[in-house]
Formats: C-alpha cells, sequence, structure tokens
C-alpha cells in the first residue's frame, strides 16, 4: 500500500496519465498521520529514453527532480511536463505506452513511498511509429467504423461513429462552416481532436499520427499500415491522370489480411479507392498538374514544411507573422500544401464530401494541424485576443458570424451548417468528447478561441490535451526571432 | 479536466515568468529551425497561385463552367477545366456559389462521346447526389447492353451509385453478383452488397466457386463467419477438400477460422483447424511461415 498517492491532473484515475509537453497539474496527497521527506524523481522503463520535468509553480524552471517535505493529510499542488529531448526518438516522447515510473523516494530509508505511471503522448510522425503504435491506431480507428477487431460486439463494419458522426460532418452541405476561410484551421483542429478522443475512449494509448507529406513516407503506405497505393501520371493529361474526384473509377488501396483496415467498409461499401500521383515508396506528395483556360499548364505543387512555415512572415518585421485571412499569410496554406496534397491521389480523398471516407484523411489533417501548432510555436501565436494570432476578434471583421473568434462551432452547438442547413449528425449535437487530460468547453461546445492557445501559454486550463512530437512547449523569447 | 482556474493577478505573474521557462535545449531548438526557414524558404509558384486565384474568383469560375457547355471547345479543354474545377472543390470558397450552372453544364457531358470526359461527369454529378445522373446510373446498371456499349460501364455505375446509399437498388445489385457481366461488375455488386440472411446463400456460393475472381472471394470469409459461423467452417472444409492449397483462399479461411470465438463450435473449429495445419505442412516454406503466422497468431 503506497503512503503517498501521486495523481496526475489530481486524479486517481489511470485513465489521467498521459500528459504531453505542457505543465499540468500534479497532485501529492498524503493519507497517512506521518510526516515525509521525500524525493519525487522520475525514471524511463526498460527500452525507453521518456522522461518528465517537474515545477513546483508555473513560474518556475522545470526539474528533472524535486526535494519535498509532506506533512500528515495534507496534499501538495506541484506541475509535471514530458521532457522535451531533441534529437532522441519521437524527441522524448513515449513510444507507445505509459513509460516512465513517477516515484516517491524517502529521504530517510529510500523507500517508495508512491509511484505512478505516465506516458508522453503525443502525435507523432506516422513513418515513425512503432508497430504497436501503428496497431493500436488501426484496431481503434476499425473499431471506431463499427469493425469487429476483438470480442467487442459493434454495429458491424460501416456502422460505427466514425461514419455516422465524422465521415457525415465533413459534407458538402457544411463546406462553408469549416473551408474556405481562416476557421479553416481552427474547425479542423476541433474535428481531429473530437474524433482521437473517441479513439482514446476505445484506447487511451492512441493517438491520431501525422502523414508528413511534403517528406517520402514508405512505411505509411505499405499493406500494413495505410494501403499499399498504386501510382498515376502526376499531370492530369497523361494516359491515367484524369482527375477522379472521389474514385469511382479508382483501384482500392491494397491491405494485408491481419490489417483492420482490409475490412474497411463505409455503410454498405467495402474498401478505400486511393491512387497516388508520386511514388509512395520514395517520393512525397506533390500535387498535381492542372490546364488552364489558356491550355498553359498549372504545376500546382505542394508547398513544402519550412515554406509554409513562413508564410505571413515578413522578415522586415519580424514580429509581424500574421495567421490573416486569404492572401499569402499563414492561413492560405488550406490552398497549399492542404489542397495540394488532396489532389496528390484520386480516390474518396480527393473530394470534400468524401475524403473522411479514407482514414487516411486524418493523418493528411493531423500534419496540416501540426504545422498550425508549429508556426503558433516559432512565432508566439497563441493569445485568442490578438488579431495576429486570429483574424476576427469583433462582430464585423467577417460578414459570416460563425467565423468570429467567440463563436460557437458547428455541428457541436446544436445549430445548422452553412450553406445548406443541416442539422448536427449523429452524436454530436452538444457533445464534443469529453477528456480526462485536457480542455472541456461549456456545455461541450467548443468556441474558435479554444483552439487558439492548445498548449496552455496564456492559461495552462486551455491546454487542449494534445501535442506534436516537434513541437515543444517553450514560452517566447525575442532574441529567437530572426532578424 | 481538472481545472485550476487563475485570477487575473495570478495570470500576469505567470506570464511575466514564462521567458525563464523551458528555455535551455529547446531554445536553441527554436532558433536552428528559424534559420532553417531563413535559409530554406519559398514562396508558392506562380502557377499553384494561379490555381488558387481560380478558386477565388467567381468570374473565373464562371470561365471554366462556360467551356464545360460550349460545343465549340475541344474535348481536351473540356476534360482540362472540369480537372480543375474538380481539384479546387476541396479548398474553393466560391466554387459552391456556381453550383447551379456547374451541375446543368455536367449535365450536359454525361452523354458527351468522350469516355472519360463522360465518366468525369457522371462521378461528380454522383458525388454531389444529382438525381437526374442517379436515374440514369440505375438505369445503366440494369440495362442488358453490352458493357463496351454503355454510357458508364456496370461496375463503375455502382461505384457511383455507392456515394448515396439511398441510391442502389440491392435487388439489382443482388442479380449483378448472380449473373454480372464480367469481374470487375462482380466485385463491385460485392462491395456494395448488404450482408444478411436474404444474400447468405448467394455469398456462399460466390465464396466456394474457384473461377471467381480472388478480388471477390477475398471479401466473404469474414462476412460469411459472421452471418452463420458453421456454415462457413462447412464451405471451409469443402474448399479445402476439393481445391487444397491451390486455392488462393486458403489464407483468407484461416484466418476467418482462427477468429472465431463461438464455444459451442469449438470441435468443429479445431477439426477444421488440424485440416488446415495438415495442409499447410505441405506446403512451400514461404507459405508455410505465412500460413503459420494466421494459424498462430501471436497473443
Amino acid at each position: 500500500m503506497s503512503k503517498l498517492e501521486l495523481k496526475v491532473f489530481g486524479s486517481n484515475d489511470s485513465r489521467s496519465g498521459y500528459i504531453s509537453w505542457s505543465p499540468v497539474p500534479f497532485i501529492i496527497s498524503n493519507k497517512s498521520n506521518q510526516l515525509f521527506s521525500f524525493s519525487l524523481t522520475n525514471r524511463s522503463d526498460q527500452a525507453s529514453i521518456s522522461r518528465v520535468v517537474f515545477l513546483e509553480k508555473l513560474e518556475d524552471d522545470p526539474k528533472d527532480e524535486l526535494k519535498l517535505s509532506i506533512g500528515p493529510n495534507k496534499d501538495i499542488s506541484l506541475f509535471v511536463a514530458g521532457k522535451f529531448q531533441p534529437g532522441k526518438v519521437h524527441n522524448g516522447a513515449s513510444r507507445d505506452s505509459k513509460d516512465v515510473i513517477i516515484e516517491a523516494i524517502n529521504n530517510d530509508n529510500n523507500s517508495r513511498l508512491g509511484a505512478v505511471k505516465v506516458m508522453i503522448r503525443v502525435r507523432k510522425n506516422a513513418n515513425e511509429l512503432s508497430n504497436k503504435a501503428r496497431g493500436d491506431f488501426l484496431n481503434a480507428i476499425a473499431k471506431l467504423n463499427g469493425i469487429k477487431v476483438d470480442g467487442d460486439i459493434f454495429p458491424g463494419p460501416g456502422k460505427g461513429v466514425y461514419i455516422t458522426d465524422f465521415v457525415e460532418m465533413h459534407v458538402t452541405g457544411a463546406a462553408a462552416s469549416e473551408h474556405g476561410d481562416s476557421h479553416f484551421l481552427p474547425w479542423h483542429r476541433l474535428y481531429v481532436l473530437d474524433l482521437e478522443r473517441q479513439l482514446q475512449v476505445l484506447n487511451p494509448l492512441v493517438t491520431i499520427p501525422y502523414w508528413k507529406f511534403d517528406k517520402p513516407a514508405p512505411k505509411v503506405f505499405t499493406k500494413d499500415f495505410m494501403g499499399s497505393t498504386k501510382q498515376i501520371p502526376r499531370d492530369t493529361k497523361d494516359r491515367g491522370g484524369v482527375f477522379d474526384r472521389g474514385g469511382a473509377n479508382t483501384p482500392n488501396a491494397v491491405f494485408a489480411l491481419d490489417n483492420p483496415l482490409f475490412k474497411w467498409q463505409i455503410k454498405n461499401r467495402n474498401g478505400i479507392p486511393r491512387t497516388a500521383r508520386f511514388n509512395v515508396k520514395n517520393e512525397p506528395a506533390n500535387g498535381a498538374i492542372f490546364y488552364g483556360p489558356d491550355n498553359n499548364p498549372i504545376d500546382f505543387e505542394l508547398l513544402d514544411e519550412l515554406s509554409t512555415l513562413a508564410l505571413g512572415v515578413d522578415n522586415t518585421k519580424p514580429d509581424g507573422a500574421e495567421f490573416g485571412a486569404g492572401g499569402e499569410k499563414f492561413s492560405s496554406l488550406e490552398g497549399t500544401p492542404h489542397g495540394a496534397a488532396h489532389v496528390s491521389f484520386n480516390g474518396f480523398i480527393n473530394d470534400t464530401s468524401m475524403a473522411p471516407q479514407d482514414p487516411l484523411f486524418f493523418l493528411l489533417h493531423c500534419n496540416v494541424d501540426r504545422l498550425w501548432a508549429k508556426w503558433q510555436y516559432l512565432f508566439n501565436r497563441h493569445s485568442q485576443s490578438d488579431s495576429k494570432s486570429y483574424p476576427y476578434q469583433n462582430i464585423g471583421d467577417s460578414s459570416d458570424s460563425w467565423k468570429l473568434i467567440n463563436s460557437k462551432q458547428w455541428p457541436w452547438n446544436g445549430g445548422l451548417s452553412e450553406p445548406d442547413g443541416i442539422n448536427p449528425p449523429g452524436t454530436r449535437n452538444q457533445n464534443f468528447t469529453k477528456a480526462l487530460t485536457g480542455k472541456d468547453f461549456p456545455d461541450n461546445v467548443p468556441e474558435i478561441k479554444d483552439t487558439i492557445d492548445m498548449l496552455g501559454y496564456e492559461d495552462f486550463s486551455n491546454y487542449m490535451g494534445f501535442a506534436y512530437d516537434d513541437v515543444p512547449y517553450e514560452p517566447y523569447t525575442n532574441q529567437n526571432i530572426p532578424t | 479536466m481538472m481545472m485550476f482556474p487563475m485570477n487575473l493577478t495570478q495570470t500576469k505573474i505567470y506570464l511575466l515568468k514564462l521567458k525563464s521557462r523551458f528555455k535551455m535545449e529547446t531554445s536553441e531548438y527554436k532558433s536552428k529551425l528559424l534559420q532553417r526557414i531563413q535559409d530554406n524558404k519559398k514562396s508558392p509558384s506562380i502557377e499553384s497561385k494561379r490555381l488558387l486565384e481560380i478558386a477565388k474568383d467567381e468570374n473565373k469560375l464562371n470561365l471554366l463552367i462556360n467551356i464545360l457547355n460550349d460545343a465549340d471547345q475541344s474535348i481536351d479543354k473540356k476534360q482540362d477545366a472540369l480537372n480543375v474545377l474538380n481539384a479546387i472543390s476541396i479548398f474553393s470558397p466560391k466554387l459552391p456559389t456556381t453550383k447551379p450552372a456547374f451541375v446543368n453544364a455536367l449535365r450536359g457531358l454525361m452523354a458527351n462521346e468522350n469516355r472519360n470526359l463522360r465518366l468525369t461527369a457522371f462521378s461528380c454529378l454522383a458525388i454531389m447526389k444529382d438525381e437526374i445522373a442517379q436515374e440514369r446510373l440505375k438505369e445503366l446498371i440494369v440495362s442488358s447492353e453490352d458493357e463496351s456499349a454503355k454510357l458508364v460501364p456496370t461496375h463503375q455505375a455502382i461505384a457511383m451509385l455507392g456515394y448515396d446509399e439511398k441510391a442502389l437498388d440491392y435487388d439489382a445489385l443482388k442479380e449483378i453478383a448472380k449473373n454480372p457481366p464480367n469481374n470487375q461488375s462482380l466485385i463491385e455488386a460485392l462491395r456494395h452488397l448488404p450482408f444478411d440472411a436474404d444474400t447468405f446463400n448467394l455469398l456462399q456460393t460466390i465464396m466456394e466457386d474457384d473461377t471467381k475472381p480472388i478480388e471477390a472471394r477475398s471479401m466473404l470469409p469474414e462476412i460469411l463467419n459472421n452471418l452463420d459461423t458453421e456454415a462457413f467452417l462447412n464451405s471451409t472444409n469443402r474448399i479445402i477438400k476439393n481445391n487444397g492449397l491451390g486455392d488462393d483462399l486458403v489464407p483468407y479461411l484461416a484466418k476467418g477460422v482462427v477468429s472465431i470465438e463461438t464455444n459451442y463450435l469449438s470441435d468443429k473449429v479445431e477439426e477444421t483447424k488440424s485440416q488446415l495445419i495438415k495442409l499447410v505442412n505441405t506446403a512451400p516454406k514461404d507459405f508455410k511461415e505465412k500460413m503459420n503466422r494466421i494459424l498462430f497468431p501471436k497473443k
């Protein structure tokens, strides 16, 4: 029986032991009548290099170990965060399990007073996942789609919440609620997170991996993961290169027999049509070549990561990085690389209303969201009230009310979509999935502003409960802005 | 999530002191990243910008739609225009406002003599759940016309109707599965057919028929197993006995057998598994290893 209880997010629930790089509440409870002097320390499980750091107060420097005392029947409140270790595997995040053991060691006799295991759970590069992480993700997403992956009884393939809620909310009739302007990134951040939380209900070890589309990802497009995908020409004029929106004329990606996606179904339709305009084994995605009314080729390229992160950054005013509304500000990434990544394929994934029917969609969008998170990190764009972080701050800034910073987002708001007035599908009405490990929203209805301070810089209660393996938590320092 | 609300003063202190935290390795990390951006960044190409401009400009979109409507424009030019319109649909804020004109133009291409253009137009309309296109596709899947003469071949027509579950006629699909005009149509019909007691016998027959394409048969073991485990085991034993290792379906059957969790059939499951193991023991090394991974999965 432990003398001290170590509680991540102040909870004894084992589902709370999932942190990322942001400091989150950590409570030590002494239910005994003794006083203890102890060291709060942490170590990695076998074969792991992951570690955490502690902060007595948020303004303190993080420490690997703390010397503490606790009186009888007292609590100590402090903070814990994953230790970002640049250059190491996943920059120090956990690979696929709770692999960090936080321990309270009695200073008098070296006995263990209490311990808790945690996972530094962040979204990772899909091309670098462990076999277990990959399997956990595939099983969870298949299960959410009603596919039987274990003994559980589910409604049957193609009939799960994945379809009734998540496929059905990303449709043409809601296109304006979700696309075409600055709200595109916030809305999709919510969308991806809501799905991820659903997956974590099934298996808390799971995060949605990101497909880094500007680099080759040979381990992603395999039969064991997102499916082996045939190549077609990049030029839409070349034989076989016609843009096949939705993929009715496109062969299916091929999955291994023991890959749960082998049984992928959308309602009654079996399989995922998908071909790629790049060699998935050794090339990055790179858009497609189209032809304009003047017959001249339009080489629609995928903007690489470094160039994307430079969007909206004016070299003459290094502090002036702007999220913006269209133009060449950061939010213009909706065109490229986002749009260019989608049109690098034929199949479900190149059409708005069909794209989420291919689970690759969520890996693609996870990467789009990572790019935003990284840009926010680089240029300190976490302030909900700063128009450089999000442009539509006040009534009148946009003629579309659903794009304002305080607007409650469809479908969670229970309203009607733009432009076609669709009701919230499935179970999403006032039902953004709750989490023990990240922010919940009043009435379970998120607003755009909830997405801006995702790591909790402005207020740690804003922390949304997710992060990326290459986007650390680090306060803004002016000396880091290039001049 | 457990909240620790801060008052205004606490928040100010917190923000003031932020700069001193987490500043060692990660600051260097940020500096290096910013430097890499500075050294390597490029703007979106002029050509990419052209496409983005079209996506935002209603006049340019209308120009493209007019090309689709213009009888004097070449097939190539129409196909190019349609490719662009379809591609930008994923990020264009303006395309929805031109939808009526776009839909009309697409309907005008449904009978176009060029196969690619016609199929692209049908497909696009089907995604929009356009009733006019759906009606035509429904006629096509039951038509006895030669496949090469059809405006849209049966298998593609099924795939297009499949965009809208309500548009599919399941009796027609069953009929196609029974008497498919070609293998592609059989595969596509099975992809969309509901699996229930009504279709069980048909599916079982197709699974056992080794003249049918493996792409079609391999969809079925899992489904039949879920519908009627005992009948699935009977089918498996018949296939093992009749076709042996020469049947490409054997790994799929094995996967189905090992996934059975029903206790009351445990003897029959073990017996079938033994048959499979006996069969696999005579197989070449690679195949044997593959089968052993299926038959003896790691716990």
